[in-house]
């Protein structure tokens, strides 16, 4: 059985006093009326003196109120919440003009903080200092470390985040570490709300949940409770986590390269000796032509011919080569230095270092995609294609408007003078 | 009926109103006493006093949350007691506690919740097994909902453990 289903047992089972049992005491307990009951049986009404003794608690009870009237604030307005987490995680409720109204341990350590401290009715300031400080005497605040954390986020009654004021609290923490010489960060949360439930559920505050969903994603393990995780921890074990991914990715990208590397190696070495098994094979079987080729070209490097002469050796050349095994030793020896090139470019291509790649793969953004930087190429492109298209279509039409804009007027024919006579 | 109209029938001491309210709520109010009492004997004492007071002070509630006002009597009064004790105890007067035959040791659940929690979570816990809602408790105890719904979750988790490693 589970606890809770025991526990609603064991209410049932809490038996309370009976109805007969409060009314009788009831009955003990009613107001005497403002008579006394004579000896003799008789009633007889109370003196004034006996009136004015009844008053008394009455006018006392009057004075007290309107003291404690006085005294109470008169309106507190709706309470605000501040949730600090350092790991000794608290909230702190308080009214409109900054007075601590309670505070509450979300965690033991928070509990251990908290004892022996009077922070209520004090400002917000001196319980945000009063509790720096015994984070400090603790040690849940290193004042050796670099990586001390403090996550705050204030929220009004219904639960939404005030920026304002969570900005203001986080200027109070960044004051304290500021002034007590300790490096540390002060963190507020702003995060997706649909995380809210989830953090609630786990009774931390979003943002520290955040935290932990980042963590966890990234394939981290917690071994507590996520309460009982610190702030500063979370962020260390992410940081951690990150190196840990980073480096792993670089070893596998090496491992990656290594196998890349191998594999261009051997497809090349495989074409390349192929190629030349075939070229070998043709070479060995066309040597004679090869030989009259070359003698071919050796008699045209002499330099000492007529164009008639080499006009007639191109021909021999030409005839020679009537079946085309030469042209396709040629083209296999081309085409050789073809994937020779290729694979020289490929293997170019790995030049970038195992790390900016994994880099590359961190970054959330991640680099301009090729096709992207393709497309703004090709806009660009037909930008100066249409625009030289268009000079060119209509080049001769503007220069004749340019030149009818500015062609000089004809002058005007003078007047004509006064007619004679 | 609604509890806020049992209030003014109340006020003006209608005796089977008030059986009614009382049969609706003693469970309530005990648990709230026992929460902060941690004794039975005492919870159900606080929980007959604080039904004297509603008898006796109905009439200077107004408007809504009969209930929430009933069992704030009920918390003020067991806390009251506690601070007196307290200072009774340090004055070197060392409080009675009548003998009654109640006894909590056969409630394991009940024993465990009131001793091993603090008083806040004891209060959450025992009022929402109770059957009150989680916006309900944390108008009464004057917390966030959220705060209410997951140190319920943890209070249950904790108790749950230490009830298994004290099969063991």
């Amino acid at each position: 059985m589970r606890f809770e289903s025991k526990l609603k047992a064991d209410i049932k089972k809490s038996n309370t006093l009976g109805v007969n049992d409060l009314k009788a005491r009831l009955n003990l307990e009613s107001r005497p009326e403002p008579v006394l009951a004579m000896n003799n049986g008789q009633v007889k009404a109370v003196g004034r003196f006996s009136y004015l003794k009844a008053l008394i608690p009455i006018l006392l009870a009057l004075v007290i109120a309107v003291l404690v009237y006085i005294m109470i604030p008169k309106d507190r307005g709706q309470s605000q919440y501040l949730i600090i987490d350092i790991n000794p995680s608290f909230e702190i409720e308080y009214d409109q003009s900054g007075n601590v109204v309670g505070v509450f341990p979300y965690n033991e350590d928070a509990e251990i903080v908290l004892s022996n401290m009077e922070i209520k009715d004090c400002t917000l300031d001196s319980a945000v200092s009063q509790i720096f400080d015994k984070c400090v005497n603790l040690g849940y605040i290193g004042t050796e470390r670099e990586d001390n954390a403090v996550l705050v986020s204030a929220v009004d009654e219904a639960g939404n985040k005030n920026e304002e004021l969570t900005e203001t609290i986080k200027m109070l923490f960044a004051k304290e570490f500021s002034t007590k010489k300790i490096l540390g960060v002060v963190i507020t949360g702003i995060v997706d709300s649909t995380l809210e439930d989830e953090a609630s559920a786990h009774g931390v505050d979003v943002q520290k949940y955040a935290y932990i969903k980042e963590y966890i994603d990234m394939g981290g393990e917690l071994d507590k409770e996520y309460k009982d995780v610190s702030i500063r921890e979370i962020r260390s074990l992410i940081y951690e986590k990150e190196k840990e991914i980073k480096s792993q990715a670089i070893a596998d990208i090496e491992k990656a390269k290594e196998g890349l590397q191998n594999g261009l190696e051997l497809s090349l070495k495989g074409v390349l000796l192929e190629q030349i098994a075939i070229l070998s094979k043709d070479i060995i079987e066309n040597s004679e032509k090869i030989e009259l080729y070359k003698a071919y070209l050796e008699t045209l490097e002499n330099g000492q011919l007529t164009d008639k002469e080499i006009q007639d050796i191109l021909e021999e050349i030409k005839k020679n080569d009537e079946d085309g095994v030469l042209t396709e030793i040629a083209g296999g020896i081309s085409q050789m230095l073809d994937k020779v090139n290729e694979a020289e470019k490929n293997l170019n291509s790995l030049n970038k270092t195992p790390e900016e790649m994994a880099n590359e793969k961190l970054d959330k953004i991640g680099p301009i995609k090729d096709g992207m930087a393709s497309e703004v190429e090709k806009w660009q492109q037909d930008m100066e294609q249409s625009a030289s298209s268009n000079w060119l279509e209509n080049k001769d039409k503007w220069k004749n408007d340019l030149e009818e804009i500015f062609k000089p007027k004809d002058k005007e024919p003078p007047k004509q003078g006064k007619q004679e006579g | 009926m609604g509890l806020d109209a049992l209030a003014p029938k109340i006020a003006s001491h209608d005796e089977k109103s008030f059986e009614a309210l009382y049969q609706k709520l003693n469970k309530l109010v005990y648990l709230v006493c026992l929460s902060v009492l941690k004794d039975e004997a005492l919870a159900m004492d606080l929980c007959q006093e604080t039904f004297v007071t509603v008898w006796q002070r109905s009439h200077e509630f107004r408007g809504k949350g009969y209930k929430s006002w009933i069992l704030t009597i009920a918390k003020n009064k067991s806390l009251n007691y506690l601070k007196k004790s307290q200072r009774d105890v340090l004055d070197g007067q060392e409080i009675e506690i009548e003998d009654t035959s109640v006894s909590i040791e056969d409630k394991v659940a009940l024993k465990m919740a009131i001793e091993h929690l603090s008083t806040i979570d004891s209060q959450i816990v025992l009022l929402r097994i109770s059957g009150m809602k989680a916006r309900e408790v944390a108008t009464f105890l004057g917390l966030p909902r959220g705060t209410v719904s997951w140190r319920y979750k943890e209070a249950i988790r904790h108790l749950e453990k230490m009830m298994k490693e004290e099969r063991k």
